[in-house]
C-alpha cells in the first residue's frame, strides 16, 4: 500500500462464471435487507447454436474518478474520497435520488428502511486492514483483483500492466476505477 | 446487439422519480410561464393587457408551491429538505435550482402584491424598486423554467433526457402552460381586470398570438427532439422507441402531440386567420385545458420513460 | 471464545436486518468474534470457514484459506446458509404426528421412550434387518454404523445411487478407486459432464481458472452451456446419453495413432490389446452421427489431450454426464477412466491420483468397543452377487427403499440429513414407500417432505450451534483434518446427532455403545496424529501426514493393475470392456414437442435443502433463474416465447414452469435447475416455486449398480 494510495479494482470476465458468491458475500458484509443489491451480475448471450457463448459481468459502483453522482448531490451527501472511493455521508442524504438517476451504472439503492442512498463502498471499512472487499475474497475463480494503483508493486498494477482492460462507458467520461478484462 | 441478448436484472426498482416529480416540474413550469407573460405583457403595454398582466401575477407564486411540497414527499427523507437550503453545491443543478425556485418564490409573492389593486407596499411611486423586482422576477422566472429541463439533460447516464431539447422543449411548453393558466383564469373571471373596455379581447389576442408562435417553436422543437433521438446513439433510439412505439406512445402521441400542440395550435390559428376578435371563453378554456394536460403529460412520459432507458446497456 | 459468541437473537429472517451505517462505511471495523467451522451448506464440500458473530449474532462468513476444498473461499450458499439459523421454519422441538397427520411437540424424554419401545417390538417380530438408517454421508456417518451395527442392521444407506454411483464403480472396475484430478498442474482439461461452477466445488473451478491462466486449455462436453463452458476453449455440445460414442472414438484414435503411453501401458495395465481389438470398431466416422461432434473435432480432441500427456485429464466426473444419468453410465465412466489412463496420467502432476485420506482413530483405543457388523447381506442388493454386484456396500441403493418398504422388508427406518422424499424418482412411489413403513423417524432441521411424512421428527441443532465429528473431507494432494465447531449456542430444545443416537439406545440396550461425549469421540479420532481437539478448534483445520507425490502406486484392483479389460466384471456378467450401449430412451423425432428431460444444478442451490432459504430464493427470483431451458429454434417451432409458461408432461408426472429461450443448448433437450419443485407445505419460502426432475422420473435401477438413470426421461413441452 502506497502513502497517497488510489483504490481499484480489475475485473476479468472470461474467468466470471456468474456464481452470485460475490453477491451474497457483499449482503452479509454489509447487512443489507434482502432486495437491495450493491453489486450484480449481467449475463449475456452471444451467437447461435452450437457456435454459442456467454459472458457473466460483474456490475458494482465504479468509483468514477468523474462521478456524476457526486456532482449532482444538492447537499454533498455524496463525496469523493482522496483514495479514489466514492461515498456517501448518509447523515447528510435527503434521498433525493437525484444521484441514482445520474448513475450510469445503476449502482446505488435506496435504503428502504431509512430512506437514505448507499452503494459499494469498495468495502472501505476493511481497507488497510489484512481483509479484502468481501466480493473479492469470496470470489473462486479470482475474477477480481483489488488493490492500490499507486503502489507499483501492487498485484493490480502489475495486471494492470499486462493485461488489456477497458473502463465501461468510457465515452461518459466518468473515468472508472474498474478496469474489466472482455475476453 | 440484439435486445433478447441482454437479461436486465439489476433494476432494483425501475421508477424512482415518481408522479410529484412530474407534478413538481409541471407546476414550476406554470408558475415560471405565468410569471415570464406576466412581466412581457406589463413590459409591452400593461394598459392593454393589464387582465394578462394580473392573471400572471396572481397565478404565479402558487402552483410552485405546491410543486415543491410534492417535491419534498417525492424525497425518501422529507424531514430532512430543510439540508438543501444549508448548503449550496453549485454543481447539483438541484442545488442551484432549489436557491433559485426559493428566490423566485419570494419575488413572485413581492410581485403578486405589488399587482393586486391596493398598494399594501407602498410602492406605487418607487418605479426603480418596481423595475428591479419586475426585471429580476423576469430573469428568475427564466432561470425556473430552464431549471426544470436541466435538471434532466444534464444526466448523461439517461438517452432520453440527455439532450439540450429537453430544455427547450420544456422551456417552451412552460410559457404555454403559464399562458394557458393565464387564459384559463381569464375565462373563470370574465370581463378582466377593467382597462380599455374590450380589455378582456386585446388580452385574449395577446394570449392567441404568443400561443401560436410558441406552439409552432414547441412542434419544431419536438421535431427537432424527435429527429434528433433517432438518428443518435444505439441507446437513444432504444430510448425514444419506447417513447413513440413503446408502452408511452399512447399518452405521447394523443396526450402531448395532439391534445397538447395539435388542437391548441389549430385553434389559435382559426382565431388567428379567421380574425376572432373577441373572446370566446369555451374555445379557450377547452384550448388551454387540453394544453394543460399536453403539458403534464409530456412531463410525464419524459420522466418515466428517461429513467426506464439507459445509456450503458447493462 | 465461545462466550463471547453468546446467544443468538431469535428475531428477522435472512441477510440482516440491521441498518447499515456510515461509520461503518468511513473504516470502522465493527468488534466481531470469527470463529473457524465447517459449512454445511452442502454435504458434498463441507468447507472450512471463519464465521463472524456480532453482538450475539451470525453475521457472515470468509473461506479458510488453508482448507483445501474451498481454500478461502466461500460460495453462495455458504454465505447465506449461515443465515438459515434465523429461518423461522426451523423445528423447535421433538414433534410427534398425530392421528389427523399434524405434529404435536413432545419432550426428547417421550420421544426416546416412545421411539425406542415401537422399534424394540418391530425387531422382536421381524429381525434388525427391517430397520435401514439414510442419511447424506456426512462426517458423523460412522456414528449411523455404529448405531444400525449394534441394532443388528447392515442397512445404512446413502444418497449415492441417486448420485454418482455409476462413476465410482467404473472407477473401482479399472483403477481401484476414485481418484481425484490436478487439475491446477494440467495443460489440458476435458469436462464430459461435469460443472463445477455451478454442481459447485470451489477448489476445482478455482484450479481450473489457475490453469487457464497458465495457459492450459479446457474443453466442456455438455449439452448444454454449462458455467463452467463460459471459461472453455471448445464447448461440444453433445447429444445428450451420447458422451459414450464421443469417448470411444477418443480412444480410438489414441490407439490408432499410436498416442498413447506406451510405457505406461505396458508396465501398469492389463487388457490393452482386447481393447485395441474391441475399439477399432468406433472410429471418429461413427461417432460424429451419434454425438453430434464432427469428426474433425474429435480427432482435434483426442490428438490435443493426448500430445499434452500425461499433463491432460478427463475430469473424473461427478453427477451430471454419468454420475448416475444413463443405462450407458457405468460404460461411460469405464471408457473416462481408459481414455485418461491410455495417455498414463495416473499419479501424476497434472492428471489423476488417489486423493490422500488420512485414517481416523479409533474408538475402541479409548474402551469402546465397535459392535460388530452383522452377517447378513444388504436389503437393497448392494454389492450382493446376482443382484447388484458392483454398487457400493457403503453407500446402498437409496430409491430401493420404498420399493422394499412396499414389498414388506423394511419396517421401520430413520432418515438423517437427506430428504428422499424430494431428492429421489418418482415421488407417488416414494411417498407410497415411504408410508408404508410402520415407524419413521427423521432428523432434520426443518420439516423436509420426509419429515413431513414421518412419525417423529426430532430437530438437531443447526451446524452453528453444535460440535461434530471431525472430518476428512478436505483430502486431496494433502490430508487434512476439520470439524463443524459451535459458533453460538442452540436457539431451540435441539440436539445434535450424537446425543439423539445416545438418548435412543438407552431404551434400545445398546447404551453401552455410546457412552461417550463428542469430545471425547473426537480426542480419539485425533489420537493417532498427535494433535489436540483445541488445535483443531482454533484453526479450524490441521494437515497430517506427507503430501501426495507423484508415480505410480499399485492399484486396489484384483491384478494390481489399471484394467482396461476386468474379469471381474466379465464374471458378474457385465461388459468387461466398454462397448456402446444405446440409452434406454429417446425423444420422439417425429414429435416437436418431444424432449429428453436434462437437469442440474445452480450455484445458489443445494438439491432440495436450500430453496427454503430467503436469500437464495430471492436471487432464484431475481435472476430469473426458476426456469426451463429449452432450445431456442425448437421453442419457436411450438410457440413459446422467452418467459412463456410451458407444460411439461412425462408418463410419471405433470407440471407447469416458464422457459428461458436460449442457444445454449442441445436441440434434443430441455434443461431443468434442480433445486426446485418443494412441496412440503412447512417450507414457506419455497413451497410451490418450480418443478423438479424427480416428477418426471420413473424408478429405475440401472442392471449394473442400481442406479436411478435420472436423465433418461422423455417429456412433452407444450405452451401453456
Ligand atoms: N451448487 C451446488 N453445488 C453442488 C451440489 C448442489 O446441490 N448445489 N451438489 C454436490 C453434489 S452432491 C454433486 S453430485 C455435484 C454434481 O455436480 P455436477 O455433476 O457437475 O452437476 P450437475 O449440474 O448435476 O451436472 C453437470 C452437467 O451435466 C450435464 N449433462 C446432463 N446430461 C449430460 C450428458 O448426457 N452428457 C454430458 N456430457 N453432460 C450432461 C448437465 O447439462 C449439467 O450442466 O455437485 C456438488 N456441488
Ligand atoms: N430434487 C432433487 N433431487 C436430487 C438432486 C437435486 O439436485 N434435486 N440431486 C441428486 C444428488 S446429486 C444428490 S447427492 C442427492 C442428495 O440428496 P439429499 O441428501 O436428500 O439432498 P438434500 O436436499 O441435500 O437433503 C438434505 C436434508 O438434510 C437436511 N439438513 C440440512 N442440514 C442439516 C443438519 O445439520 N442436520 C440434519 N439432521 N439435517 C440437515 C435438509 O433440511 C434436507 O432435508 O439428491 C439427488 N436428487
Ligand atoms: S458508478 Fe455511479 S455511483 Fe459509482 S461513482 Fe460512478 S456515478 Fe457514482
Ligand atoms: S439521494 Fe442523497 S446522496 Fe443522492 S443526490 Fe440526493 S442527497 Fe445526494
Ligand atoms: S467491494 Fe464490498 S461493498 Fe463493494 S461490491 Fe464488493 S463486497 Fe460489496
Ligand atoms: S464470485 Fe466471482 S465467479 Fe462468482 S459471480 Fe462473482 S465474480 Fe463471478
Ligand atoms: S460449496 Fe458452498 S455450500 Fe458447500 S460447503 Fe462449500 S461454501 Fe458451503
Ligand atoms: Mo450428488
Amino acid at each position: 500500500m502506497s502513502a497517497n494510495p488510489k483504490w481499484a479494482m480489475i475485473i476479468d470476465t472470461t474467468r466470471c462464471v456468474g456464481c452470485l458468491a460475490c453477491v451474497a458475500a457483499c449482503h452479509n458484509q454489509n447487512e443489507l435487507p434482502m432486495t437491495e443489491y450493491f453489486n450484480r451480475i449481467e449475463e449475456q448471450e452471444f451467437g447461435h447454436f452450437p457456435n454459442y457463448n456467454r459472458r457473466f459481468t460483474p456490475m458494482q459502483c465504479q468509483h468514477c474518478d468523474n462521478p456524476p453522482c457526486v456532482g449532482v448531490c444538492p447537499t454533498g451527501a455524496s463525496y469523493k474520497r482522496d483514495d479514489g472511493i466514492v461515498a456517501v455521508d448518509i447523515k447528510k442524504c435527503i434521498g433525493c435520488k437525484y444521484c441514482i438517476l445520474s448513475c450510469p451504472y445503476n449502482a446505488r439503492v435506496v435504503n428502504d428502511e431509512h430512506g437514505y442512498v448507499h452503494k459499494c463502498s469498495f468495502c472501505a471499512g476493511l481497507l488497510g486492514k489484512d481483509d479484502l472487499p468481501a466480493c473479492v475474497g469470496t470470489c473462486p475463480t479470482g475474477v477480481r483483483v483489488f488493490g492500490d494503483l499507486n503502489d507499483p508493486n501492487s498485484e493490480i498494477s502489475k495486471l494492470a500492466a499486462t493485461k488489456k482492460t477497458v473502463q465501461i462507458g468510457k465515452d461518459l467520461n466518468t473515468r472508472p476505477s474498474i478496469y474489466y478484462i472482455i475476453g | 446487439m440484439g435486445n433478447h441478448q441482454i437479461k436486465r436484472t439489476q433494476t432494483l426498482r425501475e421508477i424512482y422519480w415518481n408522479y410529484l416529480i412530474t407534478f413538481y416540474l409541471f407546476s414550476a413550469g406554470i408558475s415560471a410561464g405565468a410569471m415570464i407573460v406576466s412581466i412581457a405583457a406589463d413590459f409591452i403595454n400593461p394598459a392593454k393587457y393589464v387582465s394578462v398582466v394580473r392573471a400572471g401575477a396572481y397565478i404565479a407564486p402558487f402552483p410552485i408551491m405546491a410543486g415543491m411540497v410534492g417535491l419534498v414527499f417525492d424525497l425518501e427523507r422529507p424531514w430532512l429538505f430543510w439540508l438543501l437550503l444549508t448548503t449550496f453545491q453549485y454543481k447539483s443543478i438541484m442545488s442551484v435550482g432549489a436557491w433559485i425556485i426559493s428566490l423566485f418564490s419570494g419575488v413572485s409573492i413581492v410581485y403578486f402584491i405589488i399587482n393586486l389593486p391596493k398598494d399594501y407596499l407602498k410602492l406605487k411611486s418607487k418605479t426603480g424598486t418596481v423595475n428591479t423586482i419586475k426585471l429580476s422576477g423576469f430573469v428568475l422566472s427564466t432561470c425556473v423554467a430552464l431549471y426544470t429541463g436541466l435538471l434532466l439533460s444534464t444526466l448523461t447516464a439517461r438517452p432520453l433526457w440527455n439532450t439540450p431539447m429537453i430544455p427547450v422543449l420544456l422551456f417552451i411548453s412552460a410559457i404555454i402552460d403559464g399562458l394557458a393558466a393565464i387564459s384559463l383564469v381569464l375565462c373563470l373571471k370574465r370581463g378582466g381586470w377593467g382597462g380599455a373596455p374590450n380589455e378582456t379581447d386585446f388580452s385574449h389576442s395577446f394570449i392567441t398570438k404568443v400561443d401560436f408562435t410558441l406552439l409552432y417553436f414547441l412542434s419544431l422543437a419536438t421535431a427537432i427532439f424527435l429527429i434528433g433521438m433517432g438518428r443518435s446513439t444505439e441507446s437513444a433510439v432504444s430510448a425514444l422507441a419506447v417513447v413513440t412505439g413503446g408502452g408511452f406512445s399512447v399518452s405521447f402521441w394523443i396526450g402531448f402531440v395532439a391534445a397538447g400542440i395539435v388542437i391548441p395550435f389549430i385553434a389559435a390559428a382559426y382565431e388567428l386567420f379567421a380574425k376572432v376578435k373577441t373572446h370566446k371563453p369555451w374555445l379557450s378554456f377547452i384550448s388551454a385545458t387540453l394544453a394543460l394536460l399536453g403539458g403534464y403529460i409530456v412531463r410525464s412520459v419524459i420522466i418515466d420513460a428517461g429513467q426506464l432507458t439507459k445509456t450503458i446497456l447493462y | 471464545m465461545r462466550a463471547a459468541a453468546g446467544s443468538a437473537l431469535a428475531s428477522g429472517l435472512a441477510a440482516g436486518t440491521l441498518s447499515c451505517s456510515t461509520e461503518r462505511a468511513a473504516g470502522v471495523r465493527p468488534d466481531a468474534s470469527k470463529i473457524p467451522t465447517q459449512c454445511q451448506g452442502c454435504g458434498a464440500n463441507r468447507c472450512g470457514i471463519y464465521v463472524y458473530v456480532k453482538n450475539g449474532r451470525v453475521w457472515k462468513a470468509d473461506g479458510n484459506p488453508k482448507t483445501y476444498n474451498n481454500a478461502g473461499t466461500v460460495c453462495p450458499r455458504g454465505h447465506a446458509y449461515i443465515q438459515d439459523i434465523y429461518n423461522p421454519d426451523r423445528i423447535k422441538q421433538p414433534l410427534k404426528r398425530t392421528d389427523k397427520g399434524t405434529y404435536e411437540p413432545i419432550t426428547w424424554e417421550q420421544a426416546f421412550e416412545e421411539i425406542s419401545t415401537k422399534l424394540n417390538l418391530l425387531i422382536m417380530d421381524d429381525g434388525p434387518q427391517s430397520v435401514f438408517w439414510i442419511q447424506y454421508p456426512m462426517a458423523n456417518m460412522p456414528l449411523a454404523f455404529r448405531f444400525m451395527h449394534a441394532l443388528g442392521s447392515p442397512n445404512t444407506i446413502t444418497h449415492g445411487a441417486t448420485c454418482f454411483t455409476a462413476r465410482n464403480a467404473a472407477f473401482n472396475a479399472t483403477c481401484g478407486g476414485l481418484p481425484d484430478n490436478d487439475l491446477k498442474n494440467s495443460r489440458y482439461i476435458i469436462m464430459v459432464g461435469r460443472n463445477p461452477a455451478g454442481g459447485v466445488k470451489l477448489q476445482q473451478i478455482r484450479d481450473i481458472a489457475e490453469a487457464k491462466r497458465k495457459g492450459a486449455r479446457l474443453v466442456v462436453l455438455d449439452p448444454r452451456h454449462s458455467e463452467t463452458a463460459v471459461m472453455a476453449d471448445d464447448w461440444l455440445a453433445v447429444r445428450p446419453a451420447s458422451d459414450l460414442a464421443f469417448l470411444l472414438a477418443m480412444i480410438n484414435v489414441i490407439i490408432e495413432e499410436g498416442l498413447y503411453d506406451h510405457k505406461f501401458v505396458e508396465e501398469h495395465t492389463i487388457g490393452f490389446d482386447s481393447l485395441r481389438d474391441e475399439i477399432v470398431t468406433y472410429p471418429p466416422e461413427w461417432a460424429e452421427k451419434i454425438c453430434d461432434i464432427p469428426k474433425e473435432t474429435i480427432y482435434r480432441i483426442a490428438r490435443e489431450f493426448a500430445f499434452n500427456k500425461p499433463r491432460a485429464l478427463i475430469h473424473r466426473g461427478y453427477h451430471g454426464g454419468y454420475g448416475a444419468g444413463y443405462l450407458n453410465s457405468f460404460q461411460t465412466a469405464r471408457a473416462v477412466a481408459i481414455a485418461n489412463f491410455l495417455i498414463g496420467n495416473y499419479e501424476r502432476v497434472g492428471g489423476l491420483f488417489m486423493p490422500l485420506k488420512p485414517t481416523l482413530g479409533e474408538l475402541e483405543k479409548g474402551g469402546h468397543p465397535a459392535p460388530a457388523i452383522p452377517d447378513v447381506e444388504k436389503a437393497d442388493g448392494a454389492g450382493v452377487p446376482g443382484r447388484y454386484p458392483t454398487a457400493s456396500y457403503s453407500d446402498g441403493i437409496a430409491h430401493a427403499v420404498p420399493e422394499l418398504a412396499l414389498a414388506g422388508k423394511l419396517k421401520a427406518g430413520f432418515v438423517y440429513h437427506m430428504n428422499p422424499v424430494r431428492t429421489n424418482p418418482n415421488p407417488a412411489r416414494v411417498i407410497a414407500g415411504y408410508k408404508k413403513l410402520e415407524l419413521l423417524v427423521t432428523i432434520d432441521c426443518v420439516m423436509s417432505e420426509t419429515a413431513a411424512l414421518s412419525h417423529y421428527v426430532l430437530p438437531e441443532s443447526f451446524f452453528l450451534e453444535r460440535d461434530d465429528h471431525v472430518d476428512t473431507v478436505h483430502s486431496g494432494p494433502v490430508a487434512q483434518l476439520t470439524m463443524v465447531q459451535q459458533v453460538v449456542k442452540p436457539m431451540y430444545d435441539t440436539k445434535p446427532l450424537l446425543e439423539i443416537i445416545t438418548g435412543l439406545s438407552r431404551g434400545l440396550g445398546i447404551g453401552k455403545y455410546f457412552n461417550f461425549t463428542m469430545d471425547e469421540l473426537n480426542d480419539l479420532r485425533l489420537r493417532p496424529f498427535g494433535v489436540t481437539l483445541d488445535e483443531l478448534k482454533k484453526g479450524g483445520v490441521i494437515e497430517v501426514g506427507p503430501r501426495w507425490e507423484e508415480g505410480f502406486k499399485p492399484c486396489k484392483t484384483p491384478s494390481g493393475k489399471i484394467e482396461f479389460y476386468s474379469s471381474q466384471l466379465e464374471a458378474w456378467g457385465l461388459d468387461p470392456m466398454p462397448r456402446w450401449q444405446e440409452p434406454l430412451v429417446a425423444p420422439d423425432s417425429s414429435d416437436k414437442n418431444s424432449f429428453r428431460l436434462l437437469h442440474g444444478k445452480q450455484a445458489i442451490h443445494t438439491h432440495s435443502m436450500t430453496a427454503n432459504v430467503p436469500y437464495l430464493m430471492e436471487l432464484s427470483s431475481r435472476y430469473d433463474m426458476i426456469r426451463l431451458w429449452i432450445n431456442r429454434k425448437r421453442a419457436e417451432a411450438i410457440g413459446l416465447k422467452d418467459g412463456d409458461t410451458a407444460v411439461v408432461e412425462s408418463d410419471i408426472g405433470k407440471g407447469t414452469v416458464r422457459v428461458r429461450l436460449t442457444d445454449g443448448l442441445h436441440p434434443s433437450a430441455v434443461w431443468m435447475p434442480s433445486g426446485y419443485g418443494i412441496f412440503s407445505k412447512y417450507l414457506t419460502t419455497a413451497y410451490g416455486k418450480g418443478i423438479n426432475y424427480n416428477d418426471f422420473l420413473d424408478t429405475y435401477f440401472d442392471p449394473a449398480v442400481g442406479h436411478i438413470m435420472s436423465n433418461e426421461i422423455i417429456v412433452r413441452v407444450a405452451k401453456a
